[in-house]
């Protein structure tokens, strides 16, 4: 089995997403992320290289400048202005976590293998292993961790494992779908993170676990 | 003839005019007529404009005469017709057919809803607010111009189209006083039953459309054996909507809260429209096969005995009604259900009649269960009580409301010289020739055990109007609101119900020549050429000629000059002086001896306390409590709804509130549906 780089990439964003479950210290959730994220745009960099569709690169560009710089940047600032260090109190802790995470990543490949191509001869196992298995870790990530910061970058993680999955199986949509994605990933964000100062504000903590009024 | 010229040129000059015009344009006028009515009061309601109740009812009356005339014309001419263009609905384009088959249909509906039009007014003078007739008037004109569609239309998505708008309008027309409970709720189980009856209709007619690769009801043939479940659903769906058991439950209750006007087109003509796509789809489709007709049996016979026992034991005037049209409803579909068994063994003269005994009962029934609605409704707006144990008397005050119920269950008793006899005698009729046609042993003997099911029906039909009458009408008032001033004249309710009973009794005498008429559409439904009037040999009409004659003749000769020595005097106490109202019989006391027979399928229960030292001869206190728990509401659909509830409240223990454990429910889901979607 030959590795190609793109699914080479693929695969070192799931590696890299599986570690963001390994600790449960924001600053470095946060910086993992970063570097996953930074793996996908170049996965889709690469596409671009391969298959020859140079708006591909404006995407990648596109990735690279919002969930790269901007979103870790914003996030960073969101939790100094909260004051939350550390999500303690994990449902799971942090290690058991990742190796559930490893766990999935194998899942992920055999599932994978039952999924049938969507594009004829360019269709990656790979690939859609790594984006599987992304889209687990970011529920792991969401469902092991009570701080609400942890559900905002588990929210991330999903959507980047359903981006990486459009991406390796159709080799990009078009353009405006996916400038229209990045820029909802953006906002949605953005409103996240000042739904966390009000929730700090009326309620003295972010620990989602108590919120439990979500019901009729 | 010249001078009739001379004096009307210009009514000679229309004739030929009058002469072309053709029934699809008069339907459609119809159509037009109440639409544009439904259309003012939505501008009434948007506007300051206020609409006179005569405008409104002038408009219904000319729909309802256009009707009419167009039946009458339709009645020599079939003639398709339809809109390529505008009403389009997507799988079919609108077209309609008018033949012979929906003449009796829409004459039915041309007649009841003039006499609905005609006693308007007397219901609407009682609404206080201007949108309150707004909407009594929409509704009635949707309805009455959907019940027109659905019986023109020619296929079946018209055909859905027009039955939504006609059972949401007669929904939404029960909730006229809104503002009570109990309106509420009949509304409510009308949807549900409607929703139902929708649901297995559009079941079968996609099957049917899969099956013959046509909306068109002329393309389906249902002798096919693949067109079974289509044609189970379809009667299933019929018998929802006719009230059938047990799916009548819906029935009392709506009929009861609609205000009078409509509960009459409701009983007369809605319930009908089912009995009409059945004849149209089974029995103009050949449907023959065994199970249909074994389930129309069944649920028809059951429908009868269960509906006028229930009407027997009814305390309420026009819930007795409502079962009383179960019970008509059940004799109409056991007669069709001896039509497709007579075609089933080739029997071509029991077919021919049994068939002759649905139109003309279905045709009959319309009148006189609106002609008896209307009554109620009379007798309601005088007493404001519906309640027999608070009526009595009623005849002395209102004695055209008294001439036309008592014409109106002298017709549904099935009594000599009314229509109700001719139809029922047909039905008769066609089980004895079945019994005794060659036929298999099992079928003959279910065609006789028919026989004296009918006749029990019939006798408990006969003590149940004996007694609405009886109890509301004859003896003493027994509350302060039945001791009203009497009636003055013919107002315009009494004018409907006089229309109604006159319709009655001209059909009842002149059935032979009524029947007659029918031949058409029975030549369409068999495909074999009878006179429907030779089935009815009896001299009915002559015979009540010379009745009438001698009766007068022995008015005149024998009692006339008696008439001074009659006095009027209160109502007869036996001597014994002023007796009070509560020494009379009860509606519930002239019901119990035979409540008391059926006791098991009623679930009467009669709890007696007597109390004091000597309870036998000296009682202190005597306690009566009559409890009736009607048998399917409570044992069948209460325990369904029952478990709805509790799986309901089961489920919700599902949404915790907890944003981890939906979290979890997506995850759970996703997987599942990858695994499927490998899997699968």
């Amino acid at each position: 089995m030959t590795l190609d780089t793109f699914e080479a990439l693929s695969v070192l964003s799931a590696i890299l997403g599986i570690l963001i479950l390994g600790t449960t210290l924001l600053r470095t959730n946060l910086s993992f992320y970063r570097m996953h994220t930074l793996a996908i745009a170049a996965v889709t960099a690469w596409i671009a290289h391969i298959t020859k569709e140079d708006h591909l690169y404006v995407v990648a560009l596109g990735v690279f400048l919002i969930k790269v710089i901007f979103i870790p940047n914003f996030l960073n600032w969101v939790m100094k202005k909260v004051d939350v260090g550390s999500d303690k109190q994990a449902f799971i802790a942090a290690p058991l976590s990742m190796h559930l995470g490893a766990l999935m990543l194998g899942l992920s490949f055999l599932l994978s293998k039952q999924i049938p191509g969507l594009v004829g001869g360019h269709d990656s196992h790979l690939g859609s292993t790594a984006a599987m298995s992304i889209l687990f870790t970011g529920v792991l990530l969401m469902l092991t961790r009570r701080a609400a910061l942890s559900q905002i970058v588990g929210f991330l993680v999903i959507e980047n494992g359903i981006y990486l999955f459009a991406v390796t199986q159709t080799h990009g949509m078009p353009m405006l779908v996916e400038m229209g994605l990045l820029l909802e990933v953006l906002v949605g964000v953005m409103i996240s993170g000042l739904l966390l100062f009000n929730i700090k504000k009326s309620f003295e903590h972010i620990d989602v676990s108590q919120l439990t009024e979500l019901k009729d | 003839m010249a001078g009739k010229v001379k004096i009307f040129p210009f009514v000679s000059f229309m004739i030929p005019y009058i002469e072309a015009i053709t029934p699809s344009s008069l339907f459609i006028t119809a159509c037009v007529i109440w639409s544009s009515g439904a259309v003012l009061t939505v501008v009434s309601d948007l506007t300051k404009l206020r609409l006179e109740d005569r405008w409104m009812t002038g408009l219904s009356i000319a729909g309802s005469l256009a009707t009419i005339i167009g039946s009458i014309k339709s009645y020599t001419q079939t003639q398709a017709f339809g809109f390529s263009g505008f009403p389009n609905f997507g799988l079919a384009p609108l077209t309609c057919l008018t033949d012979s088959l929906s003449v009796p249909f829409t004459l039915l509906l041309g007649l009841v809803s003039l006499a609905a039009a005609l006693a308007t007014p007397s219901f609407t003078h009682t609404l206080a607010t201007k949108s309150q007739h707004n909407h009594f008037f929409r509704l009635t004109f949707l309805m009455l111009s959907g019940i027109l569609m659905v019986l023109l239309s020619a296929n079946a998505i018209a055909f859905l189209v027009f039955w939504e708008v006609m059972s949401v309008a007669a929904a939404s027309l029960i909730t006229t006083d809104h503002i009570r409970h109990r309106a509420q709720r009949a509304a409510i189980s009308y949807m549900t039953a409607s929703r139902i009856a929708t649901a297995l209709f559009t079941a079968a007619f996609l099957w049917m459309q899969h099956l013959s690769g046509s909306f068109d009801f002329s393309a389906w043939h249902f002798n096919d054996p693949r067109a079974l479940p289509a044609a189970i659903m379809l009667f299933l769906g019929a018998a929802t909507k006719a009230g059938l058991w047990p799916m009548h439950v819906y029935l009392p209750q709506s009929y009861a809260e609609a205000p009078g006007p409509a509960a009459a087109i409701l009983s007369g003509v809605v319930g009908k429209t089912a009995i009409y796509l059945l004849l149209r789809l089974l029995i103009q489709g050949n449907c023959e096969s065994l199970p249909v007709i074994y389930l129309a049996l069944a649920l028809g016979t059951v429908s009868c005995v269960w509906g006028v026992l229930f009407a027997l034991v009814e305390r309420d005037l026009k819930r007795l009604l409502a079962f009383s049209s179960v019970e008509n409803m059940g004799l109409i579909v056991v007669a069709l259900a001896l039509t497709m068994l007579a075609r089933h063994h080739g029997l071509d003269m029991v077919m021919a009649i049994a068939v002759t005994g649905v139109l003309f009962h279905a045709f009959n029934h319309g009148l006189f269960k609106s002609l008896l609605m209307l009554g109620a409704a009379s007798v309601e707006r005088a007493t404001h009580t519906r309640e027999l144990s608070q009526l009595g008397g009623l005849a002395k005050r209102m004695p055209w409301t008294m001439l036309g119920f008592f014409v109106g269950a002298m017709s549904i008793c099935a009594m000599p010289a009314t229509n109700g006899f001719a139809s029922k005698w047909l039905i008769y009729q066609a089980f004895f020739r079945l019994a005794c046609d060659e036929a298999p042993l099992f079928d003959r003997a279910i065609a006789l055990a028919m026989v004296g099911v009918l006749a029990f029906v019939g006798a408990l039909a006969l003590a149940c109007y004996a007694k609405a009458i009886g109890i509301a009408f004859l003896g003493r008032p027994r509350s302060r609101q039945a001791q009203m001033p009497p009636e003055s004249g013919i107002d315009n309710l009494a004018a409907a119900q006089i229309l109604l009973s006159c319709l009655c009794i001209l059909l009842g005498t002149s059935a032979g020549i009524s029947l007659s008429a029918l031949s058409p559409a029975l030549n369409l439904l068999t495909q074999c050429s009878n006179d429907t009037g030779s089935f009815f040999p009896l001299a009915i009409g002559q015979l009540s000629l010379i009745g009438v004659f001698l009766t007068s003749a022995i008015y005149l000769i024998i009692l006339g000059p008696k008439t001074k020595d009659i006095r009027t005097y209160i109502t007869w106490d036996c001597g014994y002086g002023p007796l009070s109202a509560r020494a009379e019989e009860t509606g519930s006391s002239f019901s119990h001896p035979i409540g008391r027979i059926f006791s098991q399928i009623l679930q009467l229960n009669v709890e007696t306390e007597i109390q004091g030292k000597d309870r036998r001869h000296f009682p202190e206190a005597i306690r009566v409590e009559t409890k009736m728990s009607p048998f399917i509401e409570t044992k069948a659909y209460r325990r369904f709804l029952d478990v709805v509830n509790w799986l309901s409240l089961t489920l919700t223990r599902l949404q915790t509130g907890s944003i981890h454990v939906h979290l979890l429910y997506l995850f759970l889901t996703m997987i599942v549906l990858v695994l499927l979607g490998t899997t699968l």
